[in-house]
């Protein structure tokens, strides 16, 4: 990740996309980073591959519940409504997870959209069967 | 939070029931409307650790239903008569489905009593058993004190044994330590405790 980056999108050759938030979130850096996960899902699913989507919360230092991030919180719902992907997994601490699983309720998703404490065991999930 | 429970029928439950087992699927989400529950797991000892209590007008197991699989992470007991109001998950799912501002209620309350679990295992993994039992009264005083002229009066009943069993103390340093404890004025009664508000703080202060 480059000076000042806030997050990074790519896709792993182990068959999903990988996102890295990193540091302090702002409204844009949440907005923009699901932007790009969405470009990612649409462009899997146009080649007919299955949409998998790993994201790294570990390295945010701040999880901010109050409502400045809001619009941020609207932003990932909306990624998680959409149907153009097959599964969503988060990692990261007890913040992270209460934040995520709330999130996941209200977009209706808690079956495609899971968190959990560890990389590993998101990835056990994850690349799961379906 | 009282206003999603609304309308939803009540059950009463004695002290000492158990409402969830640690392990447990979390099928129902619940409000008490009265009494105490408290919140604990079993040392490797067998020895059982009380971490926080919930009160009149919280919901539990909220934060292990949230932060989890929808698997109880603790026991969940009864520490007096209690009345609650009890949701299924599914239900509770479909309230906050499409409910942004319920949601954010819900992540300010989950954060609240989480960071409520936090406090509480640091005080137990830290300090003296001195300050241990005074950072346990203060709790107490906040989550079920009733305050009146410097004092705080308990309205849960409490032994040696439980005071011990929210310290990770043996019940013989608990008593003792509380027993210090009344000489100095700091406390009085015997099962609902009544605190000197001005000595419990310079104790916690120090």
């Amino acid at each position: 990740m480059k000076n000042g980056q806030k997050y990074n999108v790519f896709y792993n050759p182990s068959g999903f996309v990988e996102l890295h938030y990193q540091g302090e979130q702002t409204p844009k850096s949440v907005i923009d980073s699901v932007n790009e996960l969405i470009d990612w899902s649409d462009k899997l699913s146009a080649e007919k591959k299955r949409v998998l989507i790993l994201i790294d919360v570990t390295d945010v230092s701040k999880i901010d519940i109050s409502g400045k991030m809001a619009a941020a919180r609207k932003e990932a719902v909306r990624v998680m409504t959409r149907d153009k992907y097959d599964r969503m997994a988060f990692y990261g601490n007890l913040a992270v997870q209460i934040l995520i699983n709330t999130l996941a309720l209200i977009a209706g998703k808690r079956q495609k959209v899971r968190v959990f404490p560890s990389r590993i065991e998101a990835l056990g999930w994850l690349k799961g069967e379906a | 939070m009282e206003e999603i429970f609304k309308r939803l029928p009540s059950r009463n439950l004695n002290k000492g029931q158990i409402l969830i087992y640690e392990g447990d699927t979390i099928d129902n989400i619940y409000l008490l409307i009265s009494g105490y529950v408290k919140v604990s797991t079993l040392h490797r000892s067998g020895a059982q650790r009380t971490i926080i209590i919930y009160a009149p007008g919280e919901a539990l197991p909220l934060v292990s239903y949230l932060s989890g699989q929808g698997i109880a992470r603790y026991f969940y007991e009864c520490m007096t008569d209690v009345e609650l109001k009890i949701m299924p998950q599914k239900a509770f799912q479909d309230k906050i489905h499409s409910n942004l501002e319920l949601g954010e209620e819900l992540i300010a309350y989950s954060y609240k009593m989480s960071n409520q679990f936090i406090e509480r295992i640091e005080t137990l993994s830290a300090q003296s058993a001195r300050q241990k039992i005074a950072a346990l009264l203060n709790y107490l005083a906040v989550k079920a004190g009733e305050k009146s002229g410097g004092k705080t009066r308990l309205k849960i009943p409490l032994t040696s044994q439980d005071i011990a069993d929210m310290c990770g103390l043996t019940r013989e340093t608990a008593s003792m330590q509380l027993q210090k404890m009344k000489q100095e004025g700091l406390v009085s009664g015997r099962r609902n405790l009544s605190i000197d508000n001005k000595k419990l703080a310079k104790i916690v202060d120090s």
